[in-house]
């Protein structure tokens, strides 16, 4: 009996002492191999440049061949001379929305959302005589319509919804260019206050995701 | 129990959030050009007539030179310039009246006419006025003491989408 209890206890003993010491059991396994799960958000991205055959890059509108010019580049051809009331002109922008396949970094289609203007320098009264019209075409379609308008202050005081004459937006698919003409009318009511007022602005295209957002 | 306590949860932090007003932030991009300049252009001359030129005391038979006047164009965009011409009083009426020539060396110009074309300016572009004055040997004693006054203004307009069809003057002077 009294050896019997003896056992026990020393097996016991034993036991916890391995325990005690790190020993381990090796019980029977199976796992798989660790799954990871990789998330990556899209990015969306737009580019632009001017049209009408100037070089790029440079601003739509200027006054003289130098203010238009790329540096080290060849000269800009679309000057537009100093204005005078009732004078109008037009210039082209292409909004690029490229994936990096094809030079840009966009994953995603997106809505030209706005258009807005900021002022570097000069006289901004002159915005309040300065009338700009935004116009594009319909997918698919030659038939260019008006998609933004208002005065130059008008931009400068905020962005301005590009949208279709139906309410719809702008689309600018990945991979894609879109065209957006701005015509600047200076309005013929100006008076000889406006002479030889100078002004520089900004053009600033806005874009939003297409996707979950119609 | 512990799931429908969950759900509740669940349930609770939804409205909170709805209640909040959160909002949906999308992804946005931006381009910019950069740089577009407007600048408005002036239309500008000088003004020769400042000062007041006095002709006189005039005797029937004389004549000569009032003045001769040259008008500067400055102004960066083309303009048409102008003349009014008129004058008043005794000296100018009746039978024989003083007779005022104005001629830019080409054209002659009439001294009662107003808005009369003077021609197409670009910036630097003059044009000298010789105003002269005859008065007829004819003039009787009627006019001994008479009076009379010439006024002569210049003034310049855009030409810019202010030129008439055929292209001779401005659609409108203002």
């Amino acid at each position: 009996m009294l050896k019997k209890k003896f056992f026990l206890v020393l097996t016991v003993v034993l036991c916890t002492v391995a325990l005690v010491a790190g020993g381990t059991f090796a019980l029977f396994t199976d796992s798989t191999s660790q799954a990871d799960a990789d998330f990556v958000a899209g990015t969306l991205s737009i580019t632009s440049d001017r049209d009408e055959g100037d070089p790029i890059p440079g601003p739509m509108f200027y006054v003289t061949q130098a203010q238009g010019e790329v540096e080290g580049g060849a000269p800009a051809i679309n000057a537009t001379g100093v204005w005078a009331p009732g004078d109008s002109h037009t210039r082209t922008l292409v909004v690029q929305n490229f994936d990096a396949a094809h030079g840009g970094s966009s994953t995603m289609h997106a809505w030209l959302d706005s258009v807005q203007a900021n002022l570097r320098s000069g006289d901004i009264s002159l915005a309040e005589k300065l009338n700009v019209v935004v116009t594009t075409n319909y997918p698919g379609s030659s038939l260019d319509v008006v998609v933004a308008q208002g005065t130059l202050m008008d931009f400068l005081n905020g962005a301005i919804p590009l949208r279709y004459p139906d309410g719809t937006r702008v689309p600018c698919y990945l991979n894609s260019q879109w065209y957006l003409h701005f015509t600047v009318t200076f309005d013929q009511s100006a008076g000889n206050s406006y002479q030889g007022l100078n002004l520089v602005t900004d053009f600033v295209v806005n874009a939003v995701q297409m996707k979950n957002n119609p | 129990m512990k799931k429908r306590l969950v759900l509740s949860l669940m349930t609770v932090a939804l409205v909170a959030l709805l209640a909040s007003g959160a909002t949906f932030a999308l992804f946005t991009a931006q381009t910019t050009n950069a740089n577009n300049t407007f600048t408005a252009g002036t239309v500008a001359i000088n003004d020769p007539f400042a000062a007041n030129v006095s002709i006189g005391p005039l005797a029937p038979g004389d004549s000569g030179d009032v003045a001769d006047y040259t008008i500067t164009y400055s102004g960066t965009l083309d303009a048409w310039l102008g003349l009014t011409a008129s004058t008043s009083g005794a000296l100018f009426t009746g039978t024989h009246p003083v007779d005022i020539t104005i001629s830019d060396g080409t054209n002659n110009y009439d001294e009662n006419t107003a808005e009369q074309v003077l021609g197409l300016f670009t910036n630097g572009d003059s044009v000298t006025l010789d105003v002269d004055y005859s008065w007829s040997a004819d003039a009787d004693n009627s006019y001994q003491g008479a009076t009379g006054e010439l006024n002569l203004q210049v003034f310049a307009v855009q030409s810019a989408n202010n030129t008439n069809l055929m292209g001779t003057g401005p659609i409108s002077w203002n």
